[in-house]
């Protein structure tokens, strides 16, 4: 937290100058009045200045003390709170909860909600926007491995066979993981098919590999995702 | 119950003052009728219902864990 002392004529001006200064909202600090000013008698001898102080919350003080206040409404107790940040990304670990598949429901999706909300309160309270993610005793990290190990023997299928290979329907953010890990191999490219709740990656050999392969007998020019139209039968 | 949720759309919304929840109490089931000022019910639903529907996920999970069943309903 930033502690900003501030001197003027009354408690009031002080603070109504500070907001007008750094474009605050009441709601963005606290503040405790260290001195009431006083005007002495008559203005005879000298008038004391007031004397304000003013606490900033940072936004990662903010931040958990949102979850905080979430988290214990949902009647979860917890350890402590971990949050990192890079930019505007901050990652928070909530970690020593004693039934952490509860928090994390289904597939995730308690946590997700959860994260979704967060994000939402957060960016309110925020001017410049935050991407938030909750982890829970780095679950996420895990999945992430697991699902990284499933892509990398995908991958592996698809080079040796030089057939691509649809995966399952995933969410967005797992999506988003097995692109990035797939661009970073040269030799294959990733494409997404699908509506909705159904979107599935397709790992294949890139362009380059296909023109190049030295098994002719593999179909080229398929395409996953691609159904070719089939024409009427003469005759049916 | 009805805390959790008072607390996450106080949150959300822009005038908390005017958030109004009513806990109708059933055999099994609890309804939670929330009511919103005309502006901030759209923050309330959120874009496709997502904020909404992730607010029925925390609910239907913490009560759940309770044993009981609960709905959020909200009310234009």
């Amino acid at each position: 937290m930033k502690c900003i002392e501030r001197e003027g004529k009354s408690a009031s001006q002080i603070i109504e100058n500070f907001i007008k200064e750094f474009n605050l909202t009441l709601n963005d600090f606290k503040f405790e009045v260290v001195e009431e000013g006083s005007s002495s008698f008559l203005n005879l001898f000298g008038s004391k200045p007031a004397k304000v102080k003013f606490f900033l919350q940072d936004t990662s003080e903010n931040l958990r003390k949102f979850a905080h206040d979430l988290i214990t409404r949902l009647d979860i107790s917890y350890n402590e709170i971990n949050i990192t940040n890079n930019d505007r990304e901050y990652h928070l670990n909530i970690s020593g909860i004693k039934d952490p598949g509860f928090i994390i429901g289904k597939d995730a999706k308690i946590l997700d909600s959860i994260q979704y909300i967060l994000n939402q309160i957060i960016n309110k309270h925020e001017k410049k926007q935050l991407y938030l993610k909750i982890d829970v005793d780095g679950y996420r990290e895990k999945k992430k491995a697991i699902l990284l190990k499933k892509v990398e023997t995908a991958a592996e299928k698809v080079k040796m066979k030089g057939k691509s290979i649809t995966l399952e329907p995933l969410h967005a953010a797992n999506r988003r993981i097995v692109h990035q890990f797939i661009e970073k191999d040269g030799k294959l490219r990733t494409m997404t098919i699908g509506e909705g709740d159904f979107k599935r990656v397709v790992i294949m050999p890139s362009e380059k590999l296909k023109s190049t392969a030295a098994n002719p007998g593999r179909n080229p020019r398929h395409r996953p995702g691609h159904r070719p139209k089939t024409k009427p039968q003469p005759g049916t | 119950m009805k805390e959790l949720i008072e607390y996450i759309v106080k949150a959300l919304v822009d005038d908390p003052s005017s958030i109004d929840i009513k806990e109708v109490t059933g055999d099994k089931i609890t309804i939670f009728e929330l009511r919103a000022s005309k502006g901030d019910i759209g923050k309330v639903i959120g874009k496709r219902g997502r904020t909404a529907s992730a607010i029925r996920t925390i609910l239907n999970a913490v009560s759940a864990r309770q044993g009981k069943r609960a709905v959020l309903e909200i009310i234009e």
